[in-house]
């Protein structure tokens, strides 16, 4: 009876992990995220520009992984959506590769 | 009884009149718009398009661009004086034209109370903002100023380059769609090629100037009347006219214009001061215009500065270097400005600032890293030029900035401080002492080891962000006891201003003493009346 409940518990807490594994974005290649980021996002957040500035270091981790769950709620989710899910992957491992909280926090050059 | 009527009447009659009167100006102003306004739209009537070349058709920009400078040469092939134009100006050399020598400039040794100093160009963070495609090695990179599309050329060859490397030839053939594109959509420099430089200097955005910030990129009118998308839609280029790639109204040692002049009187005169479009006499009430040889059209035309965006009004620089946890850090206050950098120190930021006033004949006394300073006071880092005495000088608005800098204790100079990560300086190190001297050698001065701190200040003439009229500054607003706004300007009488008490006093008794006058009289007039009228009906 004791196995079974840890087993069971274990099972449940696996299903958990792997719905949170496919739930987040797979980190893609920072170099290409770096100019894809440039090209798609920075071309409005910048100061002076339609909406607030961003650089990588803007955000912690955990809120770069929040914003890409969520993405659809942004006034700019059509945009989002014209980029590939490779391209999403990209631009998120340049983002939260630097990040306020990561080892090597950036600004866009 | 008789006289009672005609006195009655009398005043009816001086009251209708003044009316009349009253109302008829009104309406007059109300019509015609004060003659300087008329002037200036007369001096903007030829505004408008007037590119004749399409730069799509050009065989010369046919091609693909591997660098920079392969840009340039296709640019010189056809307007092949420009790039020697260029290199005799300032935004070239960032050295001032108008002085002697290699001092004064941010190539030079001038210094400020933002960032202190480019260490001669040195500090690699600082050349970011200069117009050569890899600062003064390489040649001018004539998109900075004419490309009609926003693109960070530096991160752009960077990213051709390294996808090139790698192989990645569908990013390398977009990128290079994406340059022959800016390529060919070139024109008159737009507030957006000008404010990527002048609205973000001091290292960000409404930083330095509290006139100039990106809220001027699509400003509304009400921001500044010249500007306004829904106003006359300047670009900076109207009045900062051009020739020969020389920008009109750079102010160091010299003031923007030498002679204040219409275009009436010249009309190839450069259109930087108020004048060249509204003349010297632009209101229609006189009064106003025997305000203009004193007092500068901004005094009263921008009531405040910084008043969309807020901007920088102090740096201090002495509690940089604070670190959390080991990290540097950063704290944001009110308008979503940092108020605390690790690597910078404390800032402080004001929106909708009243402006300080000065006498000001259009040069600006500055210091620089040579100059031996006086530690125990304020240290004017710069400082307008003019007095009341001088008749160029007007009374001018201002955006006094107040620092608090490094400065050699024992050579009594102010210490520029290598600073960027790029270059190893003090915003990667925290190390005073070494950014120090190494930002002193670079500047070929010497550092004597002992750094202290010194309170100092700035100026920066505002002359944009010009209101619409009906927020122009009320008479009072200056020609009052106290608290006007040129309280703190002295040598000269103001009326509503100053006041000299025995004269007061005497004015005053005299005008009673007029009224008692004039009262006794008239009552002695009423009196002799109805005697005389008396008489008359007793015979």
């Amino acid at each position: 009876m004791w196995r079974k409940s840890v087993l069971i518990f274990l099972a449940i807490g696996f299903v958990f992990v792997m719905i949170g594994t496919t739930t987040a974005v797979e980190k893609g290649n920072e170099r290409k995220g770096k100019y894809l980021f440039r090209k798609n996002c920075r071309s409005c957040h910048q100061e002076g520009k339609t909406a607030a500035p961003l650089n990588p270091n803007t955000k912690t981790q955990a809120q770069w992984e929040r914003a890409f769950e969520r993405f659809e709620r942004f006034e700019c989710a059509d945009e989002w959506k014209k980029l590939s899910e490779p391209e999403q992957g990209d631009i998120f491992a340049y983002l939260y590769n630097h990040a306020f909280d990561s080892p090597s926090p950036a600004t866009c050059e | 009884m008789q006289t009672r009527k005609i006195i009655i009447m009398s005043l009816l009659a001086l009251f209708t009149c003044g009316a009349v009167f009253l109302s008829a100006t009104a309406s007059l102003a109300d019509k015609e718009p004060a003659p300087g306004r008329t002037m200036a739209k007369q001096a903007g009537i030829m505004s408008g398009d007037w590119t004749t070349a399409d730069h799509s058709e050009m065989e010369a920009l046919k091609k693909s661009f591997q660098s920079g400078q392969e840009i340039t040469d296709a640019c010189l092939s056809c307007h092949s004086k420009a790039d020697d134009q260029l290199f005799h100006t300032i935004h070239w050399s960032w050295l001032s034209p108008y002085d002697d020598g290699d001092v004064v400039g941010k190539a030079g040794y001038s210094v400020n109370t933002f960032c202190i100093s480019t260490n001669k160009m040195n500090d690699q963070s600082c050349t970011s903002c200069h117009i050569g495609w890899e600062g003064k090695e390489d040649g001018v990179n004539c998109l900075k100023c004419h490309g009609q599309k926003d693109m960070d050329w530096a991160a752009q060859f960077k990213d051709y380059a390294f996808f090139q490397e790698m192989g990645d030839t569908e990013i390398v053939d977009e990128i290079q769609t994406d340059i022959q594109k800016a390529v060919v959509d070139v024109g008159m420099p737009t507030r957006q090629n000008c404010g990527s430089c002048h609205f973000n200097g001091g290292g960000g955005e409404g930083v330095k100037h509290g006139d100039l910030d990106a809220s001027l990129i699509n400003p509304k009118r009400n921001l500044d009347v010249h500007m306004g998308v829904d106003g006359a839609d300047f670009s900076c280029t109207r009045c900062h006219t051009t020739q020969e790639h020389q920008v009109s109204g750079r102010v160091y040692s010299t003031p923007a214009v030498a002679e204040r002049k219409s275009l009436v009187e010249d009309d190839l005169a450069p259109k930087i001061s108020c004048e060249s479009c509204h003349t010297a006499t632009p209101h229609t009430e006189a009064k106003l215009n025997d305000h203009t040889d004193k007092v500068a059209c901004q005094s009263c035309h921008i009531p405040e500065f910084a008043r969309a965006h807020a901007t920088q009004m102090s740096w201090d620089w002495s509690t940089a270097g604070k670190l959390k946890d080991g990290n540097p850090y950063q704290e944001k206050g009110e308008y979503g400005r940092p108020t605390y950098k690790s690597i910078k120190g404390d800032w402080t930021w004001e929106k909708n600032v009243t402006p300080e006033y000065f006498w000001y004949n259009g040069s600006i006394k500055a210091i620089t890293a040579k100059d031996v300073i006086d530690p125990s006071g304020v240290v004017a880092v710069s400082e307008p030029v003019g007095s009341r005495e001088d008749t160029e000088s007007r009374i001018s608005p201002f955006k006094l900035h107040r620092g608090k800098q490094p400065y050699d204790r024992v050579e009594s100079r102010l210490i520029t401080p290598l600073l960027s990560k790029q270059s190893g300086g003090f915003w990667k190190t925290f190390d005073w002492q070494d950014a120090n001297r190494r930002g002193m050698e670079l500047m070929d001065l010497p550092y004597s080891g002992k750094m202290g701190f010194v309170e100092t200040s700035y100026v920066f003439p505002t002359t944009h962000m010009v209101a619409p009229i009906e927020d122009a500054l009320s008479c009072n607003e200056c020609h009052r006891r106290d608290t006007g706004r040129l309280a703190s300007l002295g040598g000269f009488y103001m009326p509503g201003r100053d006041n000299f008490p025995l004269l007061d006093f005497a004015a005053w008794g005299a005008a009673l003493a007029a009224l008692a006058g004039v009262c006794l009289h008239a009552l002695g007039r009423i009196v002799m009346s109805s005697r005389r009228n008396g008489r008359k009906k007793e015979e």
